[in-house]
């Protein structure tokens, strides 16, 4: 599933990135493939959302968070 | 480091949000230049510190980056004194500053630089934080494990502030800690068109990057990419292996600041707050600096008076008063306001609220070709655009922030009430709007959101047509809260305002020298004929001394360079329903936009901006062709809309070149925004005519 299905307040684990030209960025934020990420806010009318990933908030737009593959254990 | 023997360049690098800029207030207080990266709108901030044994530095505040790999043209700018040892200011040595409570983020460009074979120093800064948060960090291991020094800073507590100038003053050591081995490099460059048997490894690779063009185009490109990205992997893996070896964290956000977060970004709450500090900032923006912009308009024109007494009567005289001093009171009463806003926007951005407004605006924003940091820009435009365009520095996006560049004009600022609150109080319509609206009130606001929608949908249609920029994403940490720094807001502040004056007011400064000029000399002796008409005058006693003064100033306006082109834009101005003495007042706001008010009053012979007079005066003036009244109701509007929609300002033009470096954007602009002026007004003038 993508990181966009998760609601807020929900984690799951990173597992891989769809967009090539995006996934350094990712990887510089710190969203690797195997990171724990949480939805911690959500902006009115749904977009941004706001992610913690190994511990800070990081926001992104739903058109980048869609590339991000996840997995609920 | 020996002792005065070479000035040392000390760079402190880190990422955005780590209070790396706060540390650099604190080392060296006012005593610091602002500069662009050649070619870029980049800030860099430099300043040159010297201890008691003489040791002298030069401190360089690079801005806030991620990681060596540029995700923009301008990031690639700003990491460019790093990646090239040739680079005349290359560092000595690198203050590493890290946001303690996100050690793991921050170690990522630790790895880099060190790798880059620097001499390195580690701050772990905002440990307050750190602590508050359960983490903590075993200061002596990082220190073994990395083989550098590391100290533990708060700014905010001040927790060891006095350690760091030695550590800045000390060399660095070259760090063991190695986590990335580079690929050969043989395959790529297989002729010497570049030698890098000067480099070491990871410098060699990053020129091999930077070169990817030369190297083998297009494919290389997308390897290079996919190399870089798990070089990150690489690092990271390293990092957390660090990281279990030296820090225990229970890895908890604060629960004050998920509570702040939950009322800030709420859907009804969110936008209230942030209308509220709206209100508040435009409240203090007029109120406060109305006190000290009196100030300063009273004290030039004592000024002003004063050399108008000492000085003998001619051309330097007029240069002194009407040049210099009004050039530089245009400059200096723009600063209470500028100084109020920056102070707010520090605050806000000091505090961490700025990154929520931005995000729960930014939907919005984008649907009018901005992004949600436009927002702050837009915001300041209703006091002054040129403090409004400097501040979208802070949009990474080249053509989010370009729009926001072009769409800010629009918005109504300061000097333009002057201008609307002398058209309305002299429109003769009486009575109310709606039945209900007092409506000289309601037009002022009228005007406003003119202001507002104009720029918003400039904004729509300027977004079908700048070309996109290479899309990075729109990636944006929401820091911690955290109660601002009163000391880091007044260098803040300051600094801003020292920053405005200098490369601001310059050119309006300049410009106000032009304009002077060619309002006081014209292309033929007519004016020495009008002198001596006027000499003549008084001395038969056709006229007193203040008739005269007057008389002279109003045929000097027709007469001068600014009256001939006055009439030379008569014919485009017509349809609009304006003459050409309304055509000299368009061309003289230029300077700034009140002077529209100070330029009515010489066409009407009033002598001094006295608005019960101006009113008058031009109330009771006839068109000769109509014999109606010169002001109509369809002129006075149409002269409003004018004035709201074009880019009457030289001032904004000069900070958009500057901004944008290249006089294609301000040449756009000022044709576009002219054109929309013409248009509207033309729409209005035959709608009330």
């Amino acid at each position: 599933m993508r990181l966009t299905d998760l609601k807020k307040g929900q984690s799951a684990e990173i597992i891989s990135f769809e967009k090539d030209d995006l996934k350094l960025r990712f990887y510089e934020m710190g969203c690797l493939p195997g990171e724990k990420v949480t939805i911690e806010l959500i902006a009115p009318f749904g977009d941004p959302i706001a992610i913690n990933i190994s511990g800070y908030l990081l926001s992104l737009r739903k058109q980048d968070a869609r590339h991000i593959k996840v997995r609920i254990d | 480091m020996k002792a005065g023997k070479k000035i040392q360049n000390v760079y402190l690098v880190g990422n955005p949000n780590c209070g790396k800029s706060t540390l650099f207030n604190i080392l060296t207080g006012l005593q610091q230049k602002t500069s662009n990266l050649p070619g870029t709108t980049i800030e860099i901030r430099k300043s040159k510190i010297t201890n008691n044994e003489d040791i002298t530095v030069r401190l360089f505040d690079l801005p806030g980056i991620y990681s060596i790999n540029p995700a923009s043209k301008d990031e690639q700018i700003a990491c460019e004194p790093l990646l090239n040892p040739e680079h005349k200011e290359y560092p000595d040595q690198i203050v590493l500053i890290m946001d303690a409570s996100n050690l793991k983020r921050n170690l990522l460009l630790f790895t880099q630089i060190t790798d880059l074979g620097f001499p390195v120093s580690l701050v772990l800064n905002m440990s307050d934080i750190a602590h508050k948060r359960g983490v903590s960090i075993d200061i002596e291991r990082l220190e073994r494990e990395l083989g550098i020094r590391v100290i533990e800073t708060s700014a905010r507590s001040g927790l060891n502030l006095d350690k760091l100038k030695p550590l800045i003053y000390e060399s660095g050591f070259k760090s063991h800690y190695k986590c990335y081995t580079p690929p050969s490099l043989k395959s790529f460059f297989t002729a010497s068109e570049i030698d890098l048997d000067k480099y070491n490894d990871y410098q060699a690779l990053q020129i091999v990057y930077k070169n990817a063009d030369i190297v083998g185009g297009k494919a290389h490109i997308k390897i290079f990419e996919e190399q870089r990205a798990m070089e990150v992997m690489v690092r990271y893996k390293a990092i957390d292996i660090l990281l279990a070896k030296c820090v225990t964290q229970s890895d908890n956000r604060k629960q004050i600041s998920k509570k702040i977060d939950r009322i800030a970004t709420h859907p009804v709450f969110g936008y209230a707050i942030f209308l509220f500090i709206l209100f508040i900032i435009f409240q203090s923006v007029f109120r406060l600096a109305e006190y000290p912009m009196n100030l300063i308009e009273n004290g030039f024109s004592l000024l002003g008076n004063y050399f108008s007494d000492f000085l003998p009567q001619g051309v330097f005289q007029s240069l002194i008063v009407n040049g210099v001093l009004a050039g530089l009171s245009g400059v200096i009463t723009f600063i209470p306001q500028i100084v109020i806003l920056f102070f707010f926007l520090a605050i806000l951005e000091d505090s961490g609220y700025m990154a929520r407004a931005s995000f729960i605006l930014d939907k919005i924003m984008r649907k009018f070709g901005m992004n949600g940091r436009s927002v702050l820009p837009l915001i300041s435009g209703a006091a002054c655009a040129i403090p409004a365009i400097m501040s979208t520095r802070t949009i990474e996006n080249r053509k989010e922030r370009l729009i926001t560049i072009m769409v800010t004009p629009f918005i109504s600022c300061s000097a333009r009430l002057p201008v609307y609150i002398l058209l309305i109080s002299i429109i003769p319509i009486h009575g109310k709007v709606f039945g209900i609206f007092n409506h000289q009130g309601f037009l002022l606001m009228a005007m406003y959101l003119l202001g507002v929608f104009t720029s918003l949908i400039a904004g729509v249609i300027l977004s079908r047509f700048i070309k996109k920029s290479e899309y990075t994403g729109f990636f944006m940490e929401l820091p911690s809260y955290q109660l601002p720094r009163a000391k880091n807001i007044g260098i803040t502040c300051l600094s801003k305002a020292k920053s405005f004056v200098w490369q601001a007011g310059k050119i309006i400064f300049m410009v106000s020298l032009v304009l002077w000029f060619l309002s006081s000399f014209g292309p033929t002796h007519k004016m020495d004929a009008v002198e001596k008409e006027v000499a003549t005058k008084i001395i038969n006693k056709e006229m007193n001394q203040q008739e005269a003064d007057l008389y002279l100033a109003l045929e000097r306006q027709q007469y001068s360079y600014a009256g001939y082109f006055g009439k030379m834009i008569e014919p485009v101005i017509k349809p609009l329903g304006f003459d050409w003495r309304i055509g000299i007042s368009l061309i003289t706001s230029f300077i700034a936009r009140e002077v529209f008010v100070g330029s009515m009053a010489t066409i009407y012979g009033v002598g001094q901006t006295d608005y019960v007079n101006i009113r008058k005066k031009m109330q009771a003036e006839i068109n000769p062709k109509t014999h109606q009244p010169q002001f109509s109701i369809a002129v006075c509007l149409s002269l409003m809309v004018f004035y709201a929609l074009a880019m009457q300002c030289a001032s904004t033009v000069a900070v958009v070149y500057k901004e944008t470096k290249s006089w294609k954007w301000p040449a756009m602009q000022f044709v576009l925004m002219s054109i929309t002026a013409w248009i509207a007004s033309w729409v209005v003038y035959n709608l009330f005519v």
